[in-house]
């Protein structure tokens, strides 16, 4: 049993009551906090609160199985990040393979400077950068390295192999500071 | 974990949305109705939630196919308003209406709305393809089936709908040796016991299976309770323009040409977008795979790879030869680009053979006339290399380089 606050355990309860107000408590209050989890997973604000959409009625749904045993805010965390992969694998459209040279050149830059090197870049910038990510390379660095999950549990949720979790970090971290870079350079003329 | 990822979690942690009430308007309007008065809605919502638990249980419990053991169940839990959602949870599979040994099994399709998090892509709207349900029961097989005392099968595909051009599997369970009549309900037919079937045309396809009995000579149709769907494909094509260099870029616009599609994605340089039109700078010379995937409604997409081809750097516009004779034509190198820009920029002109730098200057419209600044006279004619040194607003700094002939008329 975790303790929650008693507004929280009072708007829970209402939720699980079906009542509208309770429900958009838990709206307002998660709103900043998941929207920006599912920006992450997609190109851009329509499909995040799409995203976000779908979970809200999930988390409302499915509420009275929330067993006040870990946070509530991972459980309303866990069910968007889940609905955000879903969303994910419904996009057939997936590029989960680059051409051959592409990944040769994104290996060249892999070691680069990492230590020493300069972050100019604002939340909205890099924001911006991991929604230019493809799909794949944007689903393992958000799980990876956001939520916290190991490459073996990422490969499960993905269908793909340990391998190839690793390699898609890998590719989508050097990725990730090539569009930042370009971002950078061309952001203010 | 490396710095850089460090900085991009702080980053992103750091990245902050206002709140959108719109978006709750959104989310209200596909929640179930509210609860009106509170003691009342309580119960009704407790019963609900019992009733859904049972219905997760028993659904956990009986695995597939065995819809009439718990058809009572999902008749309770139709009436309350909690349950009205997500009624194509049911697990894929085709059990068909041949099936003796239970017949009403299958006109009881499962209700539940147990709202898994792991469940498909939710209600993500237009991408879903709709299934349509054939609910006949068809004469021909239950007749057949009443007198069919030992062929007892049932017919199923791995997909209940597929894009043109991708194959549906069809498959049975009967355990005895048999041979196979499939009619796939598009004029065609096969004798393999499992085969991967290729429309050819988007439709609704109903698909039986005739089974002959090696042993008993008996034989038995029967129908596919649900027809296959079978969605057109969208068409992927766009057209471009290479323009005319300006702003330090050399562009290239992009827009499909089609619009027969849903979403569309560009894989760009390892970068994808989603806009409709595009236009990037390729400022390097080189041939160019520019991919574009669009998708349909129902899920269907396709791709289309062009090259294009990027004749020249770009290279701030720079001639390739000046006259510096005071004629007032040509008579002063300078790239076009620099001519009226605010940027500072360093240019530099080579002895094509020494490589000794002859000229150099950081003067805002001011080019080479064509003086070698090492003996103050004007430099032969011939080939010389320049360089240009552009300071952007970033403090990044481009470098251009290129050749020039000067000519003596």
């Amino acid at each position: 049993m975790v303790s929650l606050s008693k507004d929280l355990k009072e708007a829970i309860k209402g939720c699980v009551n079906n009542e509208r107000k309770a429900q958009e408590w838990i709206h307002k209050r998660y709103y900043h906090q998941l929207l920006p989890i599912c920006l992450r997973y997609t190109k851009n604000m329509d499909q995040a609160e799409d995203i976000l959409q779908n979970s809200f009625i999930k988390i409302f749904n499915s509420i009275d199985r929330y067993e006040y045993k870990g946070s509530f805010e991972g459980w309303l965390k866990r069910i968007v990040v889940n609905t955000s992969i879903d969303f994910h694998r419904s996009r057939k459209t997936d590029f989960l393979l680059l051409p051959e040279d592409q990944s040769i050149e994104d290996y060249d830059r892999e070691e680069e400077d990492d230590g020493e090197w300069e972050f100019p870049y604002s939340p909205k910038q890099v924001m911006e950068a991991v929604q230019k990510l493809t799909p794949a390379y944007q689903a393992v660095f958000s799980l990876y390295v956001i939520e916290d999950y190991s490459h073996k549990e990422i490969a499960e949720m993905l269908g793909i192999s340990i391998g190839t979790s690793k390699s898609n970090l890998l590719k989508a971290k050097v990725r990730l500071r090539k569009i930042l870079e370009e971002k950078f350079v061309k952001s203010d003329i | 974990m490396g710095k850089f990822e460090e900085n991009i979690k702080n980053a992103l942690d750091q990245y902050s949305v206002d709140y959108n009430p719109a978006h709750w308007k959104k989310v209200e309007s596909q929640l179930k109705p509210a609860a009106k008065g509170s003691n009342n809605s309580w119960k009704i919502a407790a019963g609900a939630a019992i009733l859904l638990v049972g219905s997760i249980l028993a659904y956990n419990f009986y695995p597939e196919s065995q819809e009439s053991k718990i058809a009572p169940v999902q008749e309770n839990t139709l009436d309350t308003p909690a349950i009205i959602q997500d009624s194509e949870q049911k697990p894929e599979q085709s059990i068909t209406n041949a099936e003796p040994a239970k017949p009403e099994a299958t006109s009881t399709p499962i209700e539940t709305t147990v709202v898994d998090d792991k469940a498909k892509p939710s209600e993500v709207k237009p991408q879903q393809t709709e299934i349509i349900i054939s609910e006949d029961e068809l004469k021909p097989s239950k007749d057949n089936s009443k007198k069919a005392s030992g062929l007892s099968f049932a017919v199923i595909s791995d997909k209940k709908s597929a894009c043109i051009k991708e194959g549906i599997k069809f498959s049975s369970d009967v355990k005895e040796p048999v041979t196979y009549r499939w009619v796939f309900g598009d004029g065609t037919e096969s004798d393999l016991p499992s085969p991967l079937h290729y429309y050819k045309k988007p439709g609704k396809y109903a698909v039986s299976l005739e089974l002959t009995s090696v042993i008993s000579g008996e034989s038995k149709r029967v129908l596919m309770k649900e027809m296959v769907v079978v969605n057109a494909k969208p068409q992927a094509n766009f057209d471009y323009d290479i323009m005319a260099a300006k702003d330090f870029n050399q562009k290239v616009n992009f827009s499909i040409a089609e619009y027969n599609f849903q979403f569309a994605e560009w894989l760009i340089n390892g970068e994808t977008f989603d806009a409709k039109n595009l236009s990037l700078p390729f400022n390097k010379k080189g041939n160019y795979p520019i991919q574009l995937v669009v998708q349909n409604a129902a899920g269907c997409y396709d791709t289309l790879v062009k090259y294009i081809t990027v004749a020249n750097d770009y290279n701030l516009l720079a001639p390739n030869a000046f006259t510096p004779d005071n004629d007032g034509l040509n008579d002063e190198f300078l790239p076009e680009a620099l001519r009226d820009t605010q940027l500072r920029y360093d240019l530099e002109v080579y002895d094509a053979s020494s490589g000794k730098v002859i000229f150099r200057t950081n003067q805002d419209g001011k080019g080479w006339d064509g003086t070698d600044i090492r003996t103050g006279t004007k430099a032969k004619q011939g080939d010389y290399a320049w360089a240009v040194s552009l300071y952007k607003t970033t403090g990044e700094i481009e470098k251009f380089k290129g050749n020039i002939k000067l000519l003596e008329l």
